[in-house]
């Protein structure tokens, strides 16, 4: 009974942890996204002199630039589809904690949207070969491209999750 | 019946057994054949170009090359160490995660445990990375502290590999439920 009573209360932490850990993660996510904004401003508008001076505008490990003009056009098109897929990774990030928040864990709509964060890591690390490539630096590092595995990996296994809640929901 | 249930033998549980074999092939590659290559094969790493990075903009020259390298500073070559030491002790704990993953277990309490491992060594590893990228702080200026730590992945990965620990936990939990269930 009281050993029952302990594993409620230490469930009861845990899923308030989560809750609190989301509506963190979710407030850290929107000053992320308006910081990439200013970003995206500042690289076509020219607002990089609101940055303190030492700024740079870094898009990968060798495509740094002291100014947004003297950007070249391939690098700004693909530095600006770079930070559209961040923008819209912090919109499926900031919907599922809020998933989360709600205690959701496993739903279709978890499973979609880690799914698709998985895709988002892969697709990211070929804009970022590809600005690599801008500036002739091939470099080929696979950590990224494993990790955008993995997360797809972990939406399949949270799929199983889903499958075994849907079965407990229709066990009478 | 134990609480390390086997996966479902639908064509998902299929999926993640054949998939955690190809994650564990490549860890091995990355930790045994990668450094084996470039012991055995010198010339196939002068050609490819191969470098040792300690840490993001910090580039120790070719592995085996002769040609003078680049002046390190002591303290980015402790953290880079360090943050080398736990990017592969987190390898290690991933190949066991993988490895349950690979006999069919999907929920259990050692999941959870090495999942929440991993979440404190990658955040670990950001915090030293991020030490060691910010330590000459002239390259970057103090203004973009914030958004270099929001930025960094590990930090991030890390806070999620937490998060999902206390999720695989409700799933365990769901686990045992269901099979109390008759």
């Amino acid at each position: 009974m009281n050993a029952t009573g302990n594993t409620s209360k230490n469930g009861g932490r845990r899923l308030n942890r989560i809750k609190i850990f989301s509506k963190v993660c979710r407030f850290l996510i929107g000053v992320y996204a308006g910081l990439s904004c200013l970003l995206i401003l500042a690289c076509w508008f020219g607002w990089v002199a609101i940055l303190p001076g030492s700024t740079k505008i870094t898009f990968s490990e060798h495509q740094t630039y002291t100014a947004p003009f003297i950007i070249p056009a391939p690098v700004l098109a693909l530095a600006t589809v770079k930070y559209g897929l961040v923008m819209f990774c912090a919109l499926v990030l900031y919907r599922l904690l809020g998933l989360y928040g709600q205690g959701k864990y496993f739903t279709a709509k978890n499973i979609t949207y880690i799914r698709f964060l998985g895709y988002y890591v892969v697709v990211d690390w070929i804009v970022n070969f590809l600005l690599e490539s801008e500036a002739h630096y091939r470099t080929i590092i696979f950590t990224q491209a494993v990790t955008g595995l993995v997360i797809i990996f972990i939406a399949w296994i949270m799929d199983e999750g889903r499958k075994i809640k849907e079965e407990q929901e229709l066990t009478v | 019946m134990s609480t390390t249930e086997t996966l479902s033998k639908s064509s998902s549980g299929r999926r993640i057994r054949i998939f955690s074999q190809i994650l564990k092939a490549l860890v091995l590659i990355y930790l045994v054949g990668l450094p084996l290559v470039t012991l055995a094969v010198p010339a196939l790493v002068d050609f490819l170009e191969v470098h040792f990075v300690l840490l993001p903009g910090q580039t120790i020259g070719h592995i085996n090359s002769a040609a003078s390298q680049p002046e390190v500073a002591p303290s980015t070559k402790i953290i880079g160490a360090l943050a080398t030491t736990v990017y592969l002790i987190a390898a290690m704990v991933f190949y066991r995660l993988l490895n349950l993953y690979e006999k069919g277990a999907i929920f259990s309490p050692a999941h959870v445990r090495l999942f929440r491992l991993l979440g404190f060594l990658a955040i670990g590893k950001g915090v030293l990375t991020i030490a060691g990228t910010l330590l000459p702080l002239d390259r970057y200026g103090l203004g973009l502290v914030l958004f270099f730590i929001l930025h960094s992945a590990w930090m991030v990965g890390g806070f999620f590999g937490i998060m999902l620990a206390c999720i695989m936990d409700e799933g365990c939990k769901l686990k045992e439920e269901q099979e109390l269930t008759v």
